[in-house]
């Protein structure tokens, strides 16, 4: 039986899986290819990418399923193969391509921080929509490629500082240093975006 | 405010707040079941083509799981190969010259022999020692 820490929730799919229960990996799968596909995204700006990446990332994952010792949850070790080959990806890349955006969800609309900004925009919402988007992706992708997956990983998908060093393999001061630096960057990028209390 | 300084918590709070609105940037619905189709698919497409992860593919992976740990790992292995290498070529009918100078260190009367890895072989008086490929057998990851 492999050593699995007690506290992995995933501990028995993993070991079904292991085990050669293909539909284990499956549930593994969908458990967590959406947050794995919202660090890929955010990351490359691109859809297409972002697919096909998931599928080298799972393909891999499953090839080595057999040396994963448990010695940190699933979570942090698939999270860490996507980590690594997105950045490998985007380094071999070097040139940046043209970007391919998801749609996004109408719930945004009530959402208090667009709720917010659309309260100094224009009352043509849907384009505030569009251009938001295209200035948010725009000022992530002004980071360097490191400075992207912190940023992805703490500030948009909300990983604490501890889970981010574990997954990238470096200390907690060197994810927060590259957190400190993104964020002064990202200031001076959506300068007209700072939330500021409606005109009156 | 100079560069070393935080920004201030209210304002790192507004921007956080914007950079979470990027999570409303979905793929369409049903896109996951179709990757899991897709995944399947793909499963099944290297299984009948027999192709798989190629051996390098495997060794690759298994390489870049070291970590650090691969370039002491890889520096050890370039020295085993160029080990084998050099002294692979002692004694072979191809390299006399290497083999005499080996030889002419040699005990009077005694012979070299050909050894395949983890064996051995005895040449019996008055026998050529056989000539055997020396095989580096692919590690199993």
């Amino acid at each position: 039986m492999s050593e699995i820490s007690r506290i992995d929730p995933d501990q028995e799919l993993v070991e079904r899986a292991q085990a050669g229960d293909t539909r284990a990996f499956d549930e593994l799968i969908m458990k967590y290819s959406p947050k794995l596909y919202g660090l890929i995204y955010n990351m490359t700006s691109n859809k297409d990418d972002t697919n096909d990446l998931m599928q080298d990332v799972f393909a891999k994952a499953f090839r080595s399923l057999g040396r994963f010792q448990g010695k940190s949850t699933f979570y942090t070790w698939i999270y860490a193969i996507g980590t690594n080959m997105t950045l490998n990806f985007l380094k071999k890349r070097k040139r940046r391509m043209a970007s391919s955006l998801d749609e996004v969800d109408s719930g945004i609309q009530n959402d208090p921080a667009f709720i917010d900004y659309t309260n100094r925009a224009n009352p043509r919402k849907q384009s505030d929509v569009h251009s938001l988007q295209e200035k948010l992706n725009d000022a992530l992708q002004a980071l360097s490629k490191d400075h992207r997956a912190v940023v992805t990983m703490f500030d948009i998908q909300g990983i604490p500082h501890a889970e981010i060093s574990r997954i990238l393999g470096v200390s907690e001061g060197t994810v927060r240093s590259r957190l400190f630096y993104a964020h002064r960057q990202l200031q001076g990028h959506l300068e007209e975006f700072r939330l500021r209390p409606a005109e009156v | 405010m100079t560069d070393t300084q935080d920004i201030p918590a209210d304002e790192l709070e507004d921007l956080q707040r914007l950079l979470r609105l990027k999570n409303y940037e979905q793929p369409v619905d049903g896109y996951f079941e179709d990757f899991l189709d897709e995944f399947h698919r793909r499963q099944r497409a290297e299984a009948v083509s027999g192709k798989g992860a190629s051996l390098w593919t495997r060794i690759a992976d298994w390489f870049n799981d070291l970590g650090a740990a691969k370039w002491a790992i890889g520096a050890g292995v370039a020295y085993a190969v160029l080990f084998l290498a050099f002294f692979g070529t002692i004694g072979t009918k191809d390299s006399p010259g290497v083999a005499k100078e080996t030889e002419d260190f040699l005990p009077e009367g005694s012979k070299l022999q050909h050894v395949e890895l983890g064996t051995e072989t005895e040449t019996k008086p008055g026998e050529e020692p056989s000539e055997r490929s020396l095989e580096v057998l692919p590690q199993e990851f």
